[in-house]
C-alpha cells in the first residue's frame, strides 16, 4: 500500500514536472528576428505570444522569399491566405496579380536548392492561422486548449439542460 | 429541492421553457464524394490507420481534425467514435490495449502538421468518451503497448520520449528530452524490448532502446543528412520476414534511403539524395514544386519480403532491391489521393496494402498499382474560412471549398467533387443560382461553368451582399462598395458608391427596402446608406465601441430594415432604429470571435437570429435576455469556418455550419417559428400540360404542438381534398387551380395557406402560332433535352427556324446530340453551316454549306440517309454524298448548343425546333417549312417538337413527345417574329408564261413573258397574322387569311411583272368594302424579314368579292420576285378587351395577378403596372395577349419584385398593335408575412361582398367616410351591395385599414 502511494508520489511529480517543463520552453521573441529566422515556426506552437505578432513575424520572413505552395493552389489563384496574412495588397487588379505570379515564378526557378524547404510549416501556419482566429482572447493570445475545452463544455452542459427541459434525452 | 435545483440551473444557464431542440445532420450523407474530375478526390485526412489486435473486422482510423472514426467491417464503413465528438484536442495516433479493447489511448496534435499539440486522452469505454491523462500537451506521433506488461506504454511526442507505467494514466520523461520525434516501432519479434525511433529534423537521428523504451541512445554508424533541398523529416521501416532488418529514411535531398541488417546497429546508404527525387511531385523536379517534407511521407517494409519496400510521399514508389532502386506505381494527381501519411499491410492479410493520407483510406490488392478508396463515413472535410454556403433557391444544393480535397457540391443525393487541391476561394450564393468566387469568377446555374468573370473592377472582395426581393441588385465591399444592378447580365456592371476607403469586413443589403444598406467595417464601426439604389447614395458613419478585426458579420430582418445586428469579433449588437443606437447583447454568448449571425430571410417578426460561434449554434429572440443553444447533434469539435443559410419560409428551410475538419452541418428550425401553413410543391414551373400529377407536401413551420391534422383542398383536381402530409393530385381538364392547406395543431391552433390560381394546365397539343421563340445567349445559357425516343437509325430530320445577328463561335451548336458521339447541325466558322453524323470527319468537315445570314429568319434543315446528307436553308439543299452509318439515339440533345460545351453556345433565336427520325423529302421541307406541325404528314415521324410558346418557367414543352427540355443559365423564351403559322402549302413548276392557280394556298398568279421563274415555286399561305403591321388602322378580325411566303426554287430568281395575282379566302368582306376595294392593302418584305419597318406598300386591290371568304385581286405589277406577303384593311376597328376579372393573391415571395378576359379584339399585349400611391406607376412586365378572341382567356403574372410588406396597386395597360392604349380597374393588396394572423380584407375596391381574412376572430368594425359605423362583428363576409361608393375605414385594435368602393 505504502508502496503504492510512494509511486503514485513519484509519478504525480514526474507529471508535474511535465507541465512545468511546458511552462518553462515560454520562448521571448525578437522582431529582429523574424525576416531572417523562421522565428514563426514556434510562435505558432506557442500559447504565449500575440496572434498579430506571429503574423507579423511569418510575414516578415516571407516577404522577400518564395512562399511554398502546391500545384492546384498555382493553377486556381483563388487561395487569399497570402491576402490575409499580407503578403498580398488589398485593391490588386488581376494585372497585377499575374505580375506578382510572374516574379514569383522567376524566383522559383533561379532557387538553388539548397534553401531549406519549410513547406510543411507553412501548411501547418495556413491552418493554424485560421483556426486562432476563431480562438483568440481579448489580449490577441490564443486560448489555450484547455481553456477552448473548458468552454465546450459549458456549452455541452448547457445543451444537456435544454434537451432535458425538452425530454430528449 | 430538486424544484430548487432546477430553478437554479434554470438561472444559470438563462434558459427558456420555450427552448426548442435542433438536430443537425450531415446535409449529404457521409459517404465518399462522386468525383466528377480527372483528378483523384477524397474525403478526411487520416493520420493514423490501426487494426484491432486480434478482430481482424475492426480498424481504428485517426484524422487530426474529425476525430476518430471506427469500422467494423474492414474498412467498408466508418462511424465517428461519440468520444472525440466534443473534444477539441487534435489526434495523431492511437493505440488499443491488447487485453481490453474498451481502453483506448488517444494522441493529441496534428502529427502531419506537427502543431497543436494536446497531450494523450484515455478511453474505457471503446471511444464512446475519452478524459485527458497526466500528458496534456506536445503532439504525439505513436503510442505502443509493451508486449508482455499491458500497463506499460511508449509514446514518441514533438518534444522526446514518454513512458507510462500505469495503463496511460500518467506519463514520465524518458532518457530522450527535447527532441522531436516521427516514427517510433518496435523490433518484429515476439515479446521483443527494442524499440527504433527518428526524428523530425533537418539532420534526422535515429535512436534505438532496448527496454522498451526506458532508455534510449542515438545511432550515427553509417548514417548522413541532406546537402539539397533540405528538409525536416526521417522514417523507419522494420519487417517481420527479417526483424534484424531496419530501413531509415530521410526526406530531404529528394529522398535517402539507408538499411541496417544488424538491428540498427550500423547502416548503409541504398540511396542517395538527388534524382530520382521519390519525396518529390516530379522525380525529375521539373515542375519545381519540391517536397512537403514531413508532411508528406511514409514507408513501410514488406512483411513477406524484406527487400520490399514501399514509399508513399507525393506519389507512390516502391523498390524490390533494399531501397536502391526505385519504381513509380502512381502519380500524385492520379489513382491515390496523395499527402501520404501512411502506408500499412494488413497483419492478418498481406495482401492488403492501405494507404492513409488526405483523401481518406485507400486499399490496394494488387501491390500498390491501383487503389481503391475505403472512407465511406469518415466525415471529415476541412471547409476553408467562408468556403461553405448554401444556395439561395434550392434547398438541398450547397457549395464547399476544402483543404486537400477540393472544391465540391452537394444536392440530394450526395457530395461531388468538381475540383481538386486546396479551395480556399470564398465564396457567397445570390438568388439566382449563381456562385461567386474569390477574385471575379462566378458559377451560373449552382453548376454551369466556374469560368465567367462577374466583371468586378477589383479582385479582392471581402463580402458581397444580395437581395432576395431585388434579384438583380448586388453590393460588394472591398475598401469601398461596389454596386450592380444587373446580375442576370452575361457580364454584370458594377458602379463604386462610396468614397470613404476603409477595409470592409461584411455588407447586408435590407430585404425589407432594398434601398437600406449596412456596411461593417474591420474596425468595427459602420456606415449605413438608406439610398443605396440612388445615382450618388450617402452614407453615414456610425462609431461603435466594437472591432470586426478577425470575424464580422452584419445582418437585418426580413420584415424590417431598422432591425438589424451585426456580430463583430466576440460582439454582437442590435438596433433598432436603423442604425442610429446600436446595443451589445453578446449576453452568455463564449468570449470568442463567433463566426456569421444569420437572420431568417421570410418572416422576421419574432425578431429570430442564429450565431454560429466555438462550437455551438445560438438563436435568440427580440427581447430575450439570453441566447439559447440550438446545436442538438452538432458535433462540438471543431469551430464554424462558415454559416449560412436556406430559407423558404417553409419547413425545407436550413441554417448550415461548416467546419474545418467535421465538413458541413444542417439542421432546420421551422420549430422555432410560429404556427403557419406552407406547402412544398414538387415542381419548379407553375405551368404545366396533359394530365399532370402534381405533388405536393406539407412545408408548414411551428407545428410543435402534435398531433398536427391537415385539411387539404384540390378544386378540380383529383383527389379533391386530402388529409395526409403529401398529396399527388392529378389535373385532368385545362384551366387554372388553387390550392390549399390548412394545419390544426394540438392546442387548435390553425393557419391555413391558399395558393390562388398556383397551378395552370395547358394544352400541349402544337400551337398554331409563331408564339415564342427560344433566345440562347451563348455559354451555359441553351436548352437542354433528355433523350428522345429515336431508335437505331440513320435516316433523321432536324429542322429550325434561326435568327442570329452576330458571328457565332466556331462549331457552336444548333440542335446536337451526344449520341454517336455526335450527331447534329452547327455553325462553322463565320457562320457557314455545317453538321456532323455519328461523329465521322467526312460530315463535320464537310464544307458544302451557305453562309447564313444576320438579322434575319433563315429556316434550316438537316436529312440524312443511309448514302447522304442534305443541308436546306430556305429550301434551297447542299448535299454532302457520303454514306451514314447507324446511330444509336439514346443520349441526350442540346439545341443552341453542342453537347453542353460551354464554348460552343450559339447566341440568338430559334423556334420550331423539329427532330424527326426520318428523311423528308426536299418537297417536305419546302412546303412545311413556314407551317406548325398540327396534323399529317408533318407530324408522321416526328419525335420531338419544340414551339417554346410556354410564357413562364423554365420548361420547354415537347408538343410531340416527352422529351420536356429545360432552359439552362439566362436562356429564355421571346415573343417570335418568325414567319410560321398554321397553314396550307402548294407547290408547281414555273417555266412558262401563263395563269397559275395555287388553289390549296389561294393564290393565282398569272406570269408573263419573257421571263418566269424556270422552275418550283411553292405558296405558303399562313393562317395568322404576321408579327408586326404597318397599316395603323389594320383590322385584322375580319382577316382569316392574310398572310403568305412564297419561295421561288427556279434559275430566275427575278422574273417578268406579273399580269395579277388574286388572293381567296382573306375573310369576311362587306359589301361596302368590296366598292371600295382600295382600302385593302399588299405589303411586301423579304422572306426572312421581321421588322414592321421592312414591310413595303405593293399594291392596293383593284377588286374585291364580298362574302365570308372574300377574294382580292391585285394587278401584280410591281410583283417580279417572292418573299413575304400580307394584306391589310386601312378600316379602323379599336381596341375592345372585355375584362372579367383581375385580382392579386399573395404567394410565399411574390404576388400573383391573375385576370380573365371574356372578349379581345385587336389586343397585342397586356402591361402590368404597379404603385405604392395608385398615382406614380411604374411597368413592371408584359404578358402577351391573344389577340381576338370571343373566349375566356386567362392570365397569370407574378411580380417577383413586389413588396409584400407595403400596400401595393396594380392596373392592366391594355395594348393593341399600334400602341392604342386602354386601363384596367385598379387593385390593390397587402400581403404581410403573418397574413393569416392578421385582419385582411379583399377585394379591393370592394364589391358587393367584401372578404374578410379574420384568423384571430378579432373584432372589426367599419365605418363610412362620415365616421358612420357600417359594420361590427366577426363575419368572414360581409354584404356591402347597398353601400354608397367612397372611403370606409375598416378597424381593429391593432389595425387601421383603408377601403375604397367605386
Amino acid at each position: 500500500m505504502k508502496f503504492k502511494s510512494l509511486l503514485a508520489a513519484i509519478l504525480l511529480v514526474l507529471a508535474t514536472n511535465l507541465a512545468a517543463q511546458a511552462q518553462e520552453n515560454t520562448k521571448k521573441y525578437y522582431a529582429t528576428d523574424y525576416e531572417k529566422n523562421p522565428v514563426w515556426i514556434d510562435m505558432m506552437r506557442d500559447p504565449s505570444p500575440n496572434f498579430d505578432e506571429t503574423v507579423k513575424a511569418f510575414r516578415e520572413f516571407w516577404k522577400d522569399r518564395i512562399l511554398p505552395e502546391e500545384p492546384m493552389e498555382k493553377a486556381n489563384g483563388t487561395d487569399n491566405f497570402e491576402l490575409a496574412v499580407g503578403l498580398e495588397k488589398e485593391n490588386e487588379t488581376a494585372e497585377e496579380r499575374a505580375a506578382e505570379r510572374r516574379e514569383k515564378d522567376e524566383k522559383l526557378a533561379n532557387q538553388t536548392g539548397n534553401e531549406i524547404n519549410y513547406a510543411d510549416e507553412v501548411r501547418a501556419f495556413k491552418g493554424w492561422f485560421y483556426y486562432a482566429q476563431q480562438w483568440l482572447k481579448k489580449d490577441g493570445t490564443v486560448m489555450t486548449m484547455q481553456e477552448q475545452q473548458a468552454i465546450i463544455n459549458k456549452q455541452q452542459a448547457e445543451l444537456k439542460q435544454i434537451e432535458n427541459q425538452n425530454g430528449n434525452r | 429541492m430538486k424544484n430548487i435545483f432546477t430553478l437554479i440551473l434554470f438561472s444559470f444557464f438563462g434558459l427558456s421553457a420555450s427552448a426548442q431542440l435542433a438536430n443537425w445532420t450531415p446535409p449529404h450523407g457521409t459517404n465518399f464524394p462522386t468525383n466528377l474530375t480527372g483528378q483523384i478526390n477524397g474525403i478526411c485526412r487520416i493520420n493514423e490507420l490501426v487494426f484491432h489486435p486480434t478482430d481482424t473486422n475492426k480498424y481504428y482510423a485517426v484524422t487530426p481534425q474529425g476525430g476518430l472514426y471506427l469500422s467494423t467491417d474492414q474498412g467498408a464503413n466508418w462511424t465517428v467514435a461519440a468520444g472525440t465528438e466534443n473534444l477539441t484536442g487534435y489526434a495523431s495516433s492511437i493505440c488499443i490495449d491488447r487485453t481490453n479493447d474498451q481502453t483506448i489511448l488517444l494522441g493529441g496534435g496534428d502529427f502531419s502538421y506537427y502543431n497543436n499539440g494536446s497531450g494523450i486522452y484515455k478511453s474505457t469505454n471503446g471511444g464512446t468518451s475519452f478524459s485527458p491523462t497526466g500528458l496534456t500537451s506536445g503532439i504525439v506521433g505513436e503510442i505502443l503497448q509493451h508486449p508482455t506488461n499491458a500497463l506499460i506504454f511508449v509514446a514518441s511526442t514533438n518534444s522526446g520520449m514518454v513512458q507510462s507505467t500505469d495503463g496511460g494514466n500518467t506519463w514520465a520523461a524518458t532518457t530522450a528530452t527535447n527532441i522531436p520525434f516521427s516514427n517510433l516501432v518496435i523490433k518484429p519479434v515476439t515479446n521483443s524490448l527494442t524499440m527504433y525511433a527518428c526524428t523530425r529534423e533537418t539532420t534526422p537521428r535515429f535512436y534505438r532502446s532496448f527496454d522498451f523504451g526506458t532508455t534510449w541512445a542515438q545511432v550515427t554508424s553509417g548514417l548522413g543528412a541532406s546537402t539539397t533541398f533540405i528538409t525536416n523529416g526521417s522514417r523507419i521501416a522494420v519487417t517481420a520476414a527479417n526483424p534484424n532488418i531496419v530501413y531509415f529514411e530521410v526526406i530531404g535531398g529528394g529522398g535517402m534511403m539507408y538499411r541496417s541488417t544488424d538491428g540498427g546497429t550500423n547502416f548503409t546508404l541504398k540511396k542517395n539524395e538527388g534524382q530520382p527525387f521519390i519525396t518529390f511531385y516530379d522525380f525529375d523536379n521539373n515542375n519545381g514544386l519540391g517536397t512537403q517534407g514531413h508532411y508528406n511521407n511514409c514507408i513501410w517494409a514488406d512483411q513477406t519480403d524484406p527487400s520490399h519496400i514501399w514509399l508513399q510521399s507525393h506519389c507512390t514508389w516502391h523498390s524490390t532491391d533494399s531501397g536502391a532502386t526505385w519504381t513509380r506505381l502512381t502519380n500524385w494527381p492520379f489513382l491515390v489521393h496523395t499527402d501520404m501519411h501512411q502506408i500499412v499491410q494488413a497483419p492478418f492479410n498481406n495482401n492488403k496494402l492501405y494507404s492513409c493520407n488526405d483523401g481518406g483510406v485507400w486499399l490496394s490488392e494488387d501491390g500498390g498499382n491501383t487503389w481503391t478508396p475505403k472512407s465511406n463515413g469518415m466525415y471529415s472535410l476541412e471547409i476553408g474560412s467562408n468556403c461553405g454556403k448554401s444556395s439561395k433557391i434550392r434547398p438541398d444544393f450547397t457549395t464547399i471549398g476544402t483543404q486537400d480535397n477540393g472544391r465540391l457540391y452537394g444536392d440530394s443525393t450526395a457530395y461531388f467533387t468538381i475540383g481538386g487541391g486546396d479551395d480556399y476561394a470564398k465564396r457567397v450564393t445570390d438568388y439566382n443560382g449563381n456562385i461567386y468566387f474569390d477574385g471575379d469568377r462566378r458559377q451560373l446555374n449552382h453548376q454551369g461553368s466556374t469560368s465567367l468573370s462577374f466583371g468586378l473592377p477589383t479582385v479582392n472582395w471581402n463580402d458581397i451582399a444580395f437581395n432576395r426581393k431585388n434579384k438583380n441588385l448586388a453590393f460588394i465591399g472591398e475598401n469601398n462598395v461596389y454596386r450592380s444592378t444587373n446580375l442576370n447580365a452575361a457580364t454584370p456592371s458594377w458602379t463604386q458608391i462610396s468614397t470613404f476607403n476603409v477595409a470592409i469586413r461584411a455588407v447586408h443589403s435590407s430585404i425589407a427596402d432594398s434601398s437600406k444598406l449596412y456596411v461593417l467595417l474591420n474596425n468595427g464601426n459602420i456606415y449605413v446608406c438608406n439610398n443605396a439604389l440612388d445615382a450618388a447614395p450617402t452614407f453615414t458613419l456610425q462609431t461603435t465601441p466594437a472591432t470586426a478585426s478577425q470575424t464580422g458579420s452584419i445582418v437585418a430582418m426580413a420584415s424590417n430594415a431598422n432591425h438589424a445586428y451585426y456580430c463583430a469579433n466576440d460582439d454582437i449588437y442590435e438596433t433598432t432604429n436603423g442604425g442610429t443606437v446600436w446595443t451589445n447583447i453578446t449576453s452568455n454568448l463564449p468570449s470568442v470571435n463567433h463566426r456569421r449571425i444569420l437572420a431568417e430571410e421570410y418572416g422576421g417578426t419574432t425578431g429570430l437570429v442564429f450565431v454560429a460561434t466555438n462550437n455551438a449554434v445560438y438563436y435568440r429572440k427580440t427581447g430575450a435576455a439570453t441566447w439559447t443553444n440550438y446545436s442538438t447533434n452538432l458535433p462540438a469539435r471543431r469551430a464554424p469556418s462558415d454559416f449560412s443559410m436556406f430559407d423558404d419560409g417553409t419547413s425545407q428551410a436550413r441554417i448550415r455550419y461548416c467546419s474545418f475538419g467535421r465538413g458541413m452541418w444542417e439542421s432546420p428550425f421551422s420549430n422555432l417559428r410560429e404556427l403557419k401553413a406552407e406547402i412544398v410543391v414538387a415542381s419548379d414551373s407553375t405551368i404545366t400540360c396533359g394530365s399532370p400529377t402534381i405533388q405536393f407536401a406539407d412545408g408548414s413551420v411551428g407545428t410543435n404542438n402534435t398531433p398536427i391534422t391537415y385539411a387539404w383542398s384540390f378544386p378540380g383536381g383529383t383527389p379533391s381534398s386530402s388529409s395526409a402530409t403529401q398529396v399527388n393530385v392529378t389535373y385532368p381538364s385545362n384551366g387554372t387551380y388553387t390550392i390549399s392547406l390548412t394545419v390544426t395543431d394540438g392546442l387548435n391552433n390553425t393557419s391555413t395557406k391558399t395558393i390562388s390560381r398556383f397551378i395552370q394546365v395547358i394544352n400541349c397539343a402544337p400551337d398554331s402560332v409563331a408564339g415564342n421563340a427560344i433566345v440562347v445567349n451563348g455559354g451555359s445559357n441553351y436548352v437542354s433535352i433528355p433523350p428522345i425516343a429515336m431508335g437505331n437509325t440513320n435516316t433523321v430530320t432536324l429542322s429550325t427556324w434561326l435568327k442570329i445577328s452576330s458571328t457565332q463561335p466556331a462549331f457552336s451548336g444548333i440542335i446536337f446530340t451526344s449520341s454517336g458521339s455526335a450527331c447534329g447541325l452547327n455553325f462553322r466558322n463565320n457562320n457557314e453551316i455545317g453538321y456532323t453524323f455519328n461523329n465521322a470527319a467526312s460530315t463535320y468537315n464537310y464544307s458544302g454549306g451557305p453562309i447564313i445570314p444576320t438579322n434575319e429568319w433563315t429556316h434550316v434543315a438537316l436529312v440524312t440517309t443511309p448514302t447522304n446528307a442534305t443541308i436546306y436553308v430556305n429550301g434551297e439543299s447542299y448535299v454532302n454524298n457520303v454514306g451514314n452509318a447507324s446511330v444509336d439515339f439514346s443520349n441526350s440533345w442540346t439545341i443552341g448548343n453542342d453537347r453542353a460545351n460551354t464554348s460552343r453556345t450559339m447566341t440568338g433565336e430559334l423556334d420550331e425546333v423539329c427532330i424527326y427520325n426520318r428523311a423528308l423529302s426536299q418537297s417536305e421541307i419546302r412546303e412545311q417549312m413556314h407551317l406548325t406541325k398540327n396534323s399529317t404528314p408533318s407530324t408522321t415521324g416526328l419525335m420531338a417538337y419544340y414551339q417554346s410558346n410556354e410564357v413562364s418557367g423554365s420548361i420547354v414543352y415537347d408538343r410531340a413527345g416527352t422529351a420536356n427540355g429545360a432552359l439552362q443559365g439566362t436562356a429564355s423564351s421571346i415573343k417570335s417574329t418568325a414567319p410560321v403559322g398554321a397553314g396550307t402549302s402548294e407547290r408547281q413548276n414555273v417555266n412558262t408564261p401563263s395563269i397559275y392557280n395555287f388553289t390549296t394556298a389561294g393564290v393565282t398568279m398569272t406570269f408573263t413573258a419573257p421571263t418566269t421563274p424556270q422552275g418550283e415555286v411553292c405558296v405558303t399561305q399562313i393562317n395568322t397574322l404576321p408579327d408586326s403591321l404597318t397599316t395603323p388602322n389594320y383590322n385584322p378580325a375580319s382577316a382569316s387569311k392574310s398572310y403568305w411566303a412564297i419561295h421561288n426554287y427556279g434559275s430566275n430568281q427575278t422574273f417578268s411583272p406579273l399580269s395579277t395575282i388574286t388572293f381567296a379566302g382573306y375573310g369576311t368582306i362587306s359589301a361596302t368594302e368590296a366598292s371600295t376595294p382600295n382600302i385593302f392593302k399588299l405589303y411586301k418584305r423579304g422572306s426572312g424579314a421581321y421588322l414592321t419597318s421592312e414591310w413595303a406598300l405593293n399594291d392596293t386591290a383593284s377588286a374585291a368579292t364580298s362574302g365570308a371568304t372574300g377574294v382580292l385581286t391585285f394587278d401584280g405589277n410591281n410583283i417580279t420576285s417572292y418573299s413575304q406577303f400580307n394584306i391589310q384593311n386601312d378600316v379602323q376597328i379599336p381596341l375592345a378587351v372585355e375584362l372579367r376579372s383581375f385580382t392579386a393573391d399573395c404567394l410565399a415571395d411574390a404576388i400573383a395577378l391573375n385576370w380573365q378576359t371574356l372578349s379581345e379584339k385587336n389586343s397585342a399585349f397586356f402591361e402590368i403596372e404597379r404603385s405604392t400611391d395608385a398615382k406614380n406607376w411604374e411597368a413592371i412586365g408584359k404578358q402577351a395577349a391573344v389577340g381576338n378572341s370571343n373566349a375566356t382567356e386567362y392570365y397569370t403574372y407574378v411580380d417577383q419584385t413586389a413588396m409584400r410588406t407595403e400596400l401595393t396597386y396594380y392596373r392592366l395597360r391594355q395594348v393593341d398593335a399600334v400602341n392604342n392604349t386602354l386601363y384596367s380597374n385598379t387593385i390593390n393588396i397587402l400581403c404581410l408575412k403573418d397574413a393569416e394572423n392578421d385582419v385582411y380584407a379583399y377585394p379591393v375596391p370592394i364589391t358587393d361582398v367584401l372578404n374578410i381574412r379574420n384568423k384571430n376572430k378579432e373584432e372589426i368594425k367599419i365605418y363610412n367616410a362620415q365616421g358612420q359605423i357600417m359594420y361590427s362583428g366577426i363575419d368572414t363576409k360581409i354584404n356591402t351591395g347597398s353601400w354608397a361608393s367612397g372611403v370606409y375605414i375598416l378597424k381593429t385594435s391593432t389595425q387601421s385599414i383603408q377601403l375604397l368602393k367605386e
